[in-house]
């Protein structure tokens, strides 16, 4: 319970974090104020024509990717008073990670442009902006996209996506194991690590195809902790990812709906279970481990974790922010 | 074992479930909820005698439970002969001793759960021959033999848990504790698929693999790659697919197999 309410913090928090990130434009230079400027530089009388250097643009200094970044320009003349008709040349070019442009912009014929783009992937975006070939004030500009969070959804089709981002997770992890196999590894262990990599791709891809088009998009992992040359440390993290897998389909059994669906969940959990027991015993041979005391009680029950404590132990190792708050909890 | 005490050691996230499924816990305010887990005991309490209290338990979960119980009474009968058939020095066990103990220690627990689940509604233990009518005579003297049977008994409580799981599926509280068992019997299966083999690798069920020709029942249909109408087989080789997805057993079939060792 505690643990459920950590997590819907964590997710109030997130989305509050986002919608501020959303309205959070930053206006780069100050505009001044006047009216009736005749452009002698002295601020009074008509305005001048349009002046790069004095103009200026709100860029939102953090975004989310994938969705549209909206970027107003305000023309100002020689004296940085604003101009109110239209008519010059604005555009915009993005670099860094995603690259775009030149970019025209929308002439608001109010002597404000407006330029959209929107970047794909995280990142940092140099955002550089012309008015009449010259760079405007505070060009270019820093963007940088955050990733968006994937909400899992609600329902069975949560229930799965769920199990769809933990499946990403252990294949990421598996395919890494096995990219940069630590050396020493015996024949059995390669060939044990080689087998639970095939076989948790699989089951992130055939959760991938099951969802079709109701599954959520590749996640992004971070496996900065994990010492992938140390034998050790991937195995030990090799057994926290099974035990995880194992209490969350035990967890997740009783939310689903669909018969069916609890079927295919029953059919992984136990080959994540048998993962576990080889795990442990490559880490412990011949020991009481494979169903050690510390996941199995004295009632004989296996470890069993809701959603909401799943998804927190499995953030430590997915940088997209995952939204579980749609999942069923009863 | 009275039913309090069953449902008494589960950990407090389950309890929790479990009151919120009866909507013991009210999910309207976050007071309402502080509210019950202060009053849990007692909460829990009512609930328990309730839910498990003789002959409250449907008809169809008597009936799924005690098929559990009829398989976990047949390995705990198993282990705990084997282990003293290796304490008595005729089936040495070696190293392997340690593995057997843990697994035998779970068995014990899970005919315990479920006897408690079931009260008086329990079915008695029946009689069992492991030697399947003379087809495995050196059960308790040769440590291969035993393993074998070993694991043919694992996996195939590994698929009888799983094709019940549907049946259980109105029920959350008694699906999780069999989801529980389920997945503590797949860690069982591949220590001792492991067991049997030199250098020991693959815990999973493999096509072919069987060990036994006796044994074939226990892997009909594991090799099996589509669910949902989904190949699996498309997102590797036909065999890791295979190993991958474990798949269930009938409850006749299951039965057919353990009948081999019944007598009575």
């Amino acid at each position: 319970m505690f643990h459920e309410l950590d997590f819907l913090s964590r997710v109030a928090r997130a989305t509050s974090r986002r919608t501020f990130l959303h309205w959070s434009g930053v206006t780069v230079a100050v505009a001044v104020a006047a009216c009736g400027d005749d452009d002698d530089d002295n601020g009074t009388g008509p305005t001048g024509p349009a002046s790069a250097p004095d103009s200026t643009a709100t860029v939102p200094a953090t975004v989310a990717a994938g969705a549209p970044v909206t970027i107003t320009v305000q023309a100002k003349d020689a004296d940085g008073v604003n101009l109110t008709t239209g008519g010059a040349t604005v555009a915009a070019t993005v670099t860094g990670d995603n690259a775009a442009g030149p970019i025209a912009a929308t002439d608001g014929a109010n002597g404000r442009y407006t330029i959209t783009y929107t970047p794909a992937n995280a990142g940092t975006d140099m955002v550089a902006i012309t008015l009449n070939g010259a760079a405007i004030s505070g060009s270019p500009f820093t963007v940088t996209v955050s990733e968006n969070a994937v909400n899992l959804g609600t329902g069975d089709i949560g229930i799965l996506n769920y199990a769809y981002a933990l499946e990403q997770l252990e294949a990421a992890f598996y395919i890494q194991v096995m990219t940069t196999l630590y050396t020493g590894a015996t024949a059995e262990e390669t060939q044990i690590l080689t087998d639970i990599r095939d076989h948790e791709v699989i089951h992130r891809d055939f959760l991938a195809a099951a969802l079709g088009t109701g599954a959520i998009p590749a996640l992004s992992v971070d496996f900065t902790s994990v010492d992938f040359t140390s034998r050790q440390s991937v195995l030990e993290t090799a057994r926290t990812f099974e035990d995880l897998g194992v209490s969350a389909y035990n967890g997740a059994g009783q939310l689903l709906e669909s018969a069916d669906y609890l079927l295919v969940a029953g059919k992984i959990v136990s080959v994540e279970a048998r993962h576990a027991a080889a795990i442990r015993d490559l880490l412990n041979p011949l020991s009481a481990d494979f169903a050690g005391d510390d996941v199995v009680d004295a009632q004989g029950l296996d470890v069993v974790n809701p959603p909401a404590t799943v998804l927190i132990a499995a953030d430590a190792f997915v940088t997209t922010p995952i939204d579980g708050s749609g999942l069923p909890t009863a | 074992m009275n039913p309090k005490t069953i449902l008494g050691g589960l950990d407090p996230e389950l309890t929790a479930k479990i009151l919120s499924r009866r909507e013991a816990v009210s999910r309207s305010s976050r007071m309402a909820g502080a509210l019950a887990i202060a009053s849990l005991p007692v909460a829990f309490g009512m609930f328990a005698r309730r839910a498990f209290a003789q002959g409250t338990l449907p008809a169809e979960i008597v009936d799924v439970l005690n098929f559990a119980l009829t398989l976990e009474y047949l390995e705990d009968e198993f282990y705990r002969l084997g282990l003293e058939a290796d304490t008595a020095g005729v089936l040495d066990l070696g190293d392997t001793r340690t593995v057997f103990d843990q697994i035998g220690k779970h068995e014990a627990a899970h005919v315990l759960l479920l006897q408690g689940a079931l009260g008086a509604s329990a079915d008695p233990k029946p009689t069992f021959d492991f030697t399947a009518s003379g087809t495995f005579p050196d059960v308790f003297t040769n440590p291969a033999t035993f393993i074998t049977l070993a694991q043919g008994f694992e996996d195939t409580g590994v698929r009888a848990y799983k094709g019940q799981a549907g049946n259980l599926i109105a029920d959350g509280a008694t699906l999780e504790l069999a989801l529980r068992i389920h997945s503590v019997e797949a860690r069982h299966a591949s220590q001792v698929r492991r067991l049997a083999q030199s250098p020991a690798v693959k815990g999973w069920i493999s096509p072919g693999d069987n060990p036994v020709p006796e044994l074939d029942a226990v892997y009909l249909g594991e090799d099996n790659t589509t669910h949902l109408t989904v190949d699996a087989a498309t997102f590797g080789t036909a065999s890791a697919a295979a190993e991958a997805f474990d798949e269930p057993l009938g409850e006749q079939a299951v039965r057919d197999i353990a009948g081999l060792f019944i007598v009575t």
